[in-house]
């Protein structure tokens, strides 16, 4: 059976005339697991939004979308809540609700069931979602990765035939992602509901798929098999957000099947039998830009102890990267760093007062209309800055307006402003896709260049490793490994990048793509 | 059955109480006054469910939330609270209707982080009176910033009157305009604070919060 | 456990708003100390009696600034004990002065235990019933506000490496109007997602955990009857001009009586529960 059927759609935005959508052919089957990838602005989003009548956006549209046979616009308003479920990003602002168990009673009300299906319907999906010790918690005091569980448990309930889900997992941390995929995937499996998800990062959802839909400028550039994907796919920007071992084989040119996972890439790269290894950058460098001894910090007298003896020093100009579980304190130590918050014991030195803050939302760091006003009320001489970001274009925007990569760089830019020597970053790849990611890592690495200090605390372990001069791994309050980025993650076992696990034992210090395909070249060339 | 008493209990029930409270005796000001104070704003909540849909009820959550953290957020300047000004501003822009459930929500739930008392009837009377009258007034509100200064000032007053009233008839359990005269005179102080703040929030938040709602209207079609 | 704040939310405003309006309505000294008895054990038993014997500073400054400025506004009353500026203080203002604190007091140790025994939960449930709209609002607005304080939190330390050298009034609002903006975007988010579950949709239920148990009609019976009882057959106080205690009569007699068992309910309600609880522990 079919879910959807979509014959010949296009789409355009109102006063804009470029097609978001075009020409789109797809038939997605009952029970299929669907991924959808492509850069953002692809047009992800505005074809998963049409699949819903409650969210589809105003504007021009032509061709036709079938729900199991049937115009979808003529689908009962009834029919279309229960039906067809939908999950967006911001795990927060979806809620509705202050309480778990009125969250996932939300939709039953709305379908107006008998209070004793919704109180049996609401007790089964809350623990079939592992939410029963958070039943009657405040969903404020919910962390990122419950709240999306929670939101995906709420549409569940309504027991739907299709879900769809835009770039879900891309404001939780690693492990929180990999649990909601899991969750999803086993939702698949035991229920035969459809998915259609648009995701940006491959690793750990690819395998998962029954199908690949790629998407570029708005139409659809390929759709097929998970492995006939890594076969066919031309060489485009969307082949680097595949999976390392995939990128690999297709390097490789390989004849074997496309591997998908860490455990089938290994099989590609046992047979390079050879040492040949990464050699460790190491920065020498004696100005210390600020260290800290022996701080201990809580922020109540009668709470836990957040850093508990934590010591670090920075050089000038290098660019250091604090990885660690949510909950170990990062987020709390740039507060401290930026003197927010101050240690009841230990000592943090700084060399220079100049220090700035990118938090992990950085809409929070405008309170103009427009980013001209936003820029003049910190410093009037903005205009050479916003050339070398390249903004001048975006001035009279309205700054939440503006896209995730478009958000960072601003932020970055008015940040620079203020003319700071340290800069403090807070999970700044959250949301980007994988190209954004290296544009804004290229930045970083030039703010370093020029002399700026850099501590980014970050969930990323590949940005990190790829941009990085040393990491420290964050655990209990305390530094507890801390090394050049490269030994850092070859020495780390689960603490690091899918390149550095699947290239484990073989060649030593490969810790990202690059690396890689820098021995691999290396190895073929003798 | 709810259309009945929307009638009923302006028309009937609210005179009632007075009239009763009056022929029993002069003591139980205090008491007809609480009756009276929760009757005037059953209607509105009771027309809750035709009036509010779709994004409309969201946004009523959003502006009664603002204005509640607002107390939190402000606690460090005494008295310089910003809920008057976001009932006001929330009325000017959706209604009469819309601004009395502001102010009368925005009193329920900021007493129920800080403390519900005989006092909370007249806070949702006072809040919600204030923004029903700023819907009606809302076309001149918007249009001069003398008349949204003098309602500003005028607002300050009227909640501290109302405030009043009840600080004197809870003390005396009637009316007794001389203890009425000492309260007004002791919280002059406060009801220049209430002002002050009116004023600068509602000339600082206005126009902010005017361009973000035509911006969410030009936005997502509201 | 089966205590006095599981009641039904119906059941437990039915009771406070008994116990409220018979203090406010009444001043008659002998059920205000009653109903003041009552309330204090009550927040005794649930706030802890540390808690409550540190209360009684404030209440009592309340009650004698309403008992000792009473005589100062009011001159009726036939007993002069002296002057000031000519004005007589009386005797029987200053008695009802304190009998009106004693009934403030009083209402507001039953208030502090409202306040105790209504969580957000019983809330939504009351404004539920008057419309389900309503409900949810009350619902949404309790997750939005410590969201926005932790926003404005947020914003405010964000906003530190820029301008630090302006007033506080100034920085607050800047910080302030940022969360306006964030919350009226994220609100289009949380409207979507409502529609997207079908809000808007007609007959929409309204589903909570309370059920209205045969023991809740019981309790609420008996409060009931008590109160009728004690509404029958009370007699007031005459204060002005000599003060003249109630009538003494069987009616008036079982009225005190009945109102002193109905203003203990909550009490014995929770010693009891207690005592069963402590039973049936020590038996495992």
């Amino acid at each position: 059976m079919e879910d959807f059927r979509i014959e010949n759609l296009s789409f355009k935005y109102p006063k804009s005339d470029e097609y978001a959508l075009s020409d789109i052919k797809l038939c997605v089957k009952s029970g299929e697991f669907l991924l959808v990838i492509g850069e953002s602005g692809s047009g992800k989003t505005t074809l998963l939004r049409m699949l819903k009548n409650e969210l589809r956006p105003h504007g021009e549209m032509s061709g036709e979308i079938l729900f199991r046979g049937n115009n979808i616009a003529s689908l009962d308003e009834r029919e279309s809540a229960k039906r067809i479920g939908f999950i967006m990003q911001d795990p927060d602002s979806q809620i509705v609700s202050d309480r778990v168990y009125s969250e996932i009673s939300f939709g039953l009300e709305n379908l107006g069931l008998e209070k004793e299906v919704i109180r049996a319907r609401v007790a089964e999906f809350a623990s079939y979602f592992g939410l029963n010790a958070e039943f009657e918690r405040s969903t404020v005091t919910l962390s990122g990765g419950q709240k999306q569980l929670l939101n995906l448990a709420s549409v569940m309930a309504m027991e739907p035939d299709v879900i769809v889900l835009d770039e879900p997992t891309s404001q939780l941390d690693p492990i929180a992602a990999v649990e909601f995929l899991d969750a999803l995937k086993r939702l698949n499996d035991d229920f035969g509901v459809t998915i259609i998800i648009a995701e940006h990062h491959l690793e750990n959802i690819y395998k998962y798929a029954d199908r690949v839909l790629c998407m570029e400028n708005g139409s659809v550039r390929l759709c097929d098999s998970p492995r006939e994907v890594v076969r066919k796919l031309e060489d485009c920007k969307i082949a680097y957000t595949l999976p390392v071992s995939a990128r690999l084989y297709r390097e490789l040119n390989d004849k074997l099947n496309p591997p998908l996972t860490i455990k089938e890439g290994r099989e590609l790269i046992r047979k390079f039998k050879n040492d040949y290894y990464i050699s460790q950058k190491e920065l020498k460098n004696e100005n210390i830009a600020f260290s800290c001894r022996e701080v201990w910090f809580r922020y109540e007298k009668n709470s836990a102890d957040i850093l508990k003896g934590f010591s670090l020093k920075v050089y000038r100009g290098e660019f250091y990267s604090v990885v660690g579980e949510n909950g170990c304190g990062k987020s709390t130590l740039l507060k401290l760093l930026n003197g927010s918050v101050k240690q009841y014991r230990g000592r943090v030195k700084q060399e220079s007062a100049a220090v700035a803050y990118l938090p992990q939302n950085p809409k929070n760091l405008f309170v103009k209309d427009t980013l001209e006003d936003d820029f003049k009320s910190v410093d009037n001489s903005y205009m050479e800055l916003c050339r070398r970001f390249n903004l001048q274009n975006l001035l009279n925007r309205h700054p939440y307006d503006l896209s995730g990569g478009e958000l960072e760089r601003t932020a970055l830019c008015k940040l620079l402003l203020t003319k700071p020597e340290v800069l403090l970053l807070d999970e700044p790849t959250k949301g980007l896709d994988a190209f954004k990611k290296q544009e804004l890592g290229k930045l970083l690495r030039e703010l370093s260049g020029e002399g700026i200090t850099i501590v980014c605390v970050t969930h990323d372990l590949d940005f990190a490793a790829e941009f990085a001069d040393r990491c420290g791994l964050l655990f209990d309050g305390e530094i507890t490994s801390e090394n050049f980025t490269n030994a850092f993650f070859t020495n780390n076992s689960f603490y690091t990048t899918s390149s550095a696990k699947l290239s484990k034992g073989v060649f030593r210090n490969a810790v990202t793509y690059g690396d890689l395909l820098e021995c691999v070249k290396a190895v073929d060339r003798r | 059955m709810k259309k009945l008493l929307k009638i009923l209990i302006p028309c009937l029930l609210i005179p009632v109480v007075i009239i009763i409270g009056v022929i029993t005796g002069d003591k139980n000001y205090a008491a007809v006054s609480v009756i009276v104070a929760v009757l005037a704003c059953v209607p509105f909540f009771l027309s809750f469910e035709s009036t509010f849909t779709g994004r409309k009820i969201v946004i009523l959550a959003v502006m009664t939330a603002l204005s509640v953290a607002g107390r939190f957020i402000f606690a460090p300047i005494p008295f310089f609270k910003p809920v008057t000004a976001m009932v006001i501003i929330a009325a000017m822009y959706f209604g009469a209707e819309f601004g009395f459930l502001t102010g009368a929500l925005s009193a329920v739930l900021s007493n129920f982080y800080f403390g519900q008392g005989p006092w909370t009837p007249f806070q949702m009377f006072a809040w919600g009176f204030i923004g029903f009258i700023s819907g009606v007034l809302a076309d001149p509100l918007r249009r001069s910033k003398i008349a949204l200064v003098l309602y500003a000032i005028g607002s300050g007053f009227v909640y501290s009157l109302i405030m009043d009233t009840w600080t004197s008839m809870w003390a005396d359990g009637s009316f007794v305009l001389s203890r009425f005269l000492a309260a007004t005179y002791v919280s002059l102080p406060v009801t220049a604070v209430y002002i002050a703040s009116n004023i600068i929030f509602l000339l600082v938040l206005t126009p902010l919060i005017g361009a973000k709602i035509e911006r969410l209207i030009t936005k997502y079609g509201l | 456990m089966n205590t006095f704040r599981n009641l039904h939310p119906l059941t437990l405003l039915c009771y406070f708003a008994f116990m409220i309006v018979f203090s406010v309505f009444n001043f008659n000294p002998i059920y205000l100390a009653l109903s003041l008895f009552g309330a204090v054990m009550y927040a005794a038993v649930i706030q802890g009696a540390g808690v409550v014997l540190r209360s009684f500073v404030g209440y009592f400054a309340m009650f004698l600034l309403i008992a000792v400025t009473n005589p100062l506004f009011s001159h009726n009353g036939a007993t002069a004990l002296f002057f000031i500026n000519d004005n007589r203080v009386t005797l029987e203002a200053l008695v009802y002065g304190a009998v009106l604190g004693l009934a403030i007091v009083a209402a507001l140790y039953w208030f502090r235990s409202f306040n105790e025994v209504f969580d957000s939960e019983k809330y939504r449930f009351i404004f539920g019933r008057i419309s389900p709209g309503l409900g949810l609002v009350f619902s949404m607005i309790l997750r939005f506000v410590p969201e926005l304080v932790r926003s404005f939190r947020d914003i405010k330390s964000a906003q530190r490496a820029f301008g630090s050298n302006q007033g506080r009034v100034k920085r607050y609002l800047g910080s302030f109007s940022a969360v306006i903006t964030q919350s009226l975007e994220n609100g289009v988010i949380t409207s979507d997602s409502m529609n997207a579950r079908g809000f808007g949709l007609k007959h929409r239920g309204l589903y909570s955990r309370f059920r209205f148990t045969l023991y809740d009609g019981v309790y609420l019976g008996v409060a009931a009857v008590l109160f009728s009882i004690a509404c029958i057959g009370a007699r007031g106080f005459e204060y002005y001009p000599y003060i003249k205690p109630m009538e003494f009569s069987a009616m008036s007699i079982l009225s005190v009586c009945a109102f002193g068992a109905l203003s203990l309910i909550p009490f014995i309600f929770e010693v009891k529960e207690g005592i069963k609880w402590r039973i049936s522990v020590s038996r495992i």
